[in-house]
């Protein structure tokens, strides 16, 4: 079966799932190239530690590609909220660990000398996205540093700014455009599944 | 189907989903899911963005947009915000034109009433007191003990120790660059910047300081905006440093004293 990759508006879950029931590897590495990056960013932002965010990605899609070449998921369109599902579980294993090893100075094989960007595409999309933002109009880039680093609100920036909500906003969503669209030259790296649950 | 684990409450599928791409972005929930500190987002609305985001290429797209910008706009945000004021060319204008009026009239009562300008001598130039910034940017180490770390996580503090020896030993660069690969440690990035600053790379360590200081944590805030006043004053600029040590000032904590004679010194 032929699997259009890396374009993420084409993904088709009932496709993904007949495949990956019917044996198509094809299908396996569509799926992996959809959620690696969301299960990821889900695992650190409730984690805030690259190398385990990493580990549960990979434990993620193993045990969703596991299930579905077993039969497990029969409503196809529920693929979406199986794989988040899966992910919950594997951070809320993980916290459950952490706490009770509290005395642990390092997870088993934390290297405390690896960077934590070791992702090319991420320090290409981080990089492409600088470039962006020095060209922004100061006052966006004022708009998007309070909004995205401080957590205000629309509302309470332009209050300190002085300026109407709907400018705000509007500047928000013109700035924001201009970032996603030079990040879309980013060549998407294509995550690499193991059965032993670690990433390549 | 098997049941989907760990959903509680949580419906399946876009249509049925409590957030859509409308709200997310009229309630701005996404822009609340990567700020830090999130407290103003809620575990529920939190679970259901994560499950919106895992279907939704758009959304995703947004977050992945954000999370990317948030660094590079970290560097941006050195200096404290001041209002963008509507108007401000009409009264930019109006001063000038004051500016000009009185410089004007000056210049011709100047004009009547000077007999012979005098050029003032070098002699003199040498003696107008200006404020030694290379004195007032001196900056000490802040203390660092290998036992009670302030805030520390167990995952990250052996890496955190190791950098650190390095810190102890004056090896300021080299503690920079080993304190730069520990994330999310909220000591690590303090002692880092500190580490920039005494390695002579005040843009980095405004950088970072700049980050602990929007941290907010009350542990490291204080020693920041003091880190941040003498990174300035490092680049002798005095008036971004100045804002910075009325912070200190106002928050009336260990550094207060030392902020008040600093600034004491900068306005001489």
């Amino acid at each position: 079966m032929e699997y259009p990759q890396g374009n993420q508006e084409q993904f088709d879950a009932a496709m993904c799932v007949a495949g990956i029931l019917a044996g198509d590897r094809a299908c396996e590495d569509a799926l992996v190239s959809f959620f690696a990056r969301r299960i990821y960013m889900y695992a650190l932002r409730a984690l805030r530690e690259p190398a385990i965010a990493e580990d549960v990605t990979q434990e993620t899609l193993w045990a969703t590609v596991k299930s579905l070449r077993e039969g497990s998921l029969t409503e196809p369109a529920q693929l979406f909220v199986f794989v988040y599902g899966i992910a919950r579980h594997r951070v809320a294993d993980v916290q459950r660990r952490a706490s009770r090893n509290r005395q642990d100075a390092f997870p088993p094989g934390f290297d405390p000398a690896a960077p934590p960007d070791r992702n090319p595409a991420d320090r290409e999309r981080r990089e492409l996205a600088a470039e962006a933002i020095r060209q922004l109009d100061p006052v966006d880039r004022t708009i998007l540093q309070l909004l995205l680093n401080e957590g205000l609100s629309s509302p309470e920036i332009a209050s300190r700014l002085e300026l109407k909500p709907d400018a705000v906003r509007q500047r928000k969503s013109r700035a924001l455009k201009r970032v996603m669209e030079k990040l879309r030259n980013v060549t998407a790296a294509r995550p690499r599944l193991t059965e032993s649950g670690k990433g390549e | 189907m098997s049941q989907p684990p760990g959903l509680g409450s949580l419906r399946a599928g876009k249509e049925n989903s409590f957030v859509d791409c409308e709200r997310i972005e009229k309630d701005e929930i996404a822009e609340r899911y990567v700020a830090p500190g999130t407290v103003r987002l809620s575990a529920q609305e939190a679970a259901e963005f994560e499950q919106h985001y895992f279907q939704c290429a758009l959304c995703f797209e947004r977050l992945e947009t954000m999370r990317a910008a948030q660094p590079a706009l970290a560097a941006f945000a050195a200096v404290p915000i001041q209002p963008i004021r509507r108007g401000t060319s009409v009264r930019i204008w109006l001063a000038a034109a004051a500016i000009l009026i009185t410089a004007a009239t000056s210049l011709t009562l100047y004009r009547l009433t000077a007999k012979r300008p005098v050029e003032p001598s070098s002699a003199a130039v040498a003696t107008v007191p200006r404020p030694d910034f290379t004195v007032l940017a001196r900056y000490q180490p802040p203390a660092y003990e290998d036992q009670g770390l302030r805030g520390a996580e167990p995952a990250s503090a052996a890496a955190f120790r190791g950098a650190m020896k390095l810190y102890s030993a004056h090896n300021y660069p080299a503690a920079a660059a080993a304190l730069g690969r520990i994330a999310n440690f909220p000591p690590a990035l303090f002692f880092e910047a500190a580490s920039e600053l005494l390695s002579g790379d005040p843009d980095a360590a405004i950088s970072h300081f700049s980050a602990v200081v929007r941290a907010n944590d009350p542990v490291f805030t204080e020693e920041a905006q003091w880190g941040l006043a003498k990174a300035w004053l490092k680049k002798d600029d005095a008036a971004q440093a100045r804002p910075w040590l009325d912070e200190v000032i106002r928050g009336g904590g260990d550094f207060a004293a030392r902020a008040h004679q600093l600034r004491d010194a900068l306005n001489k």
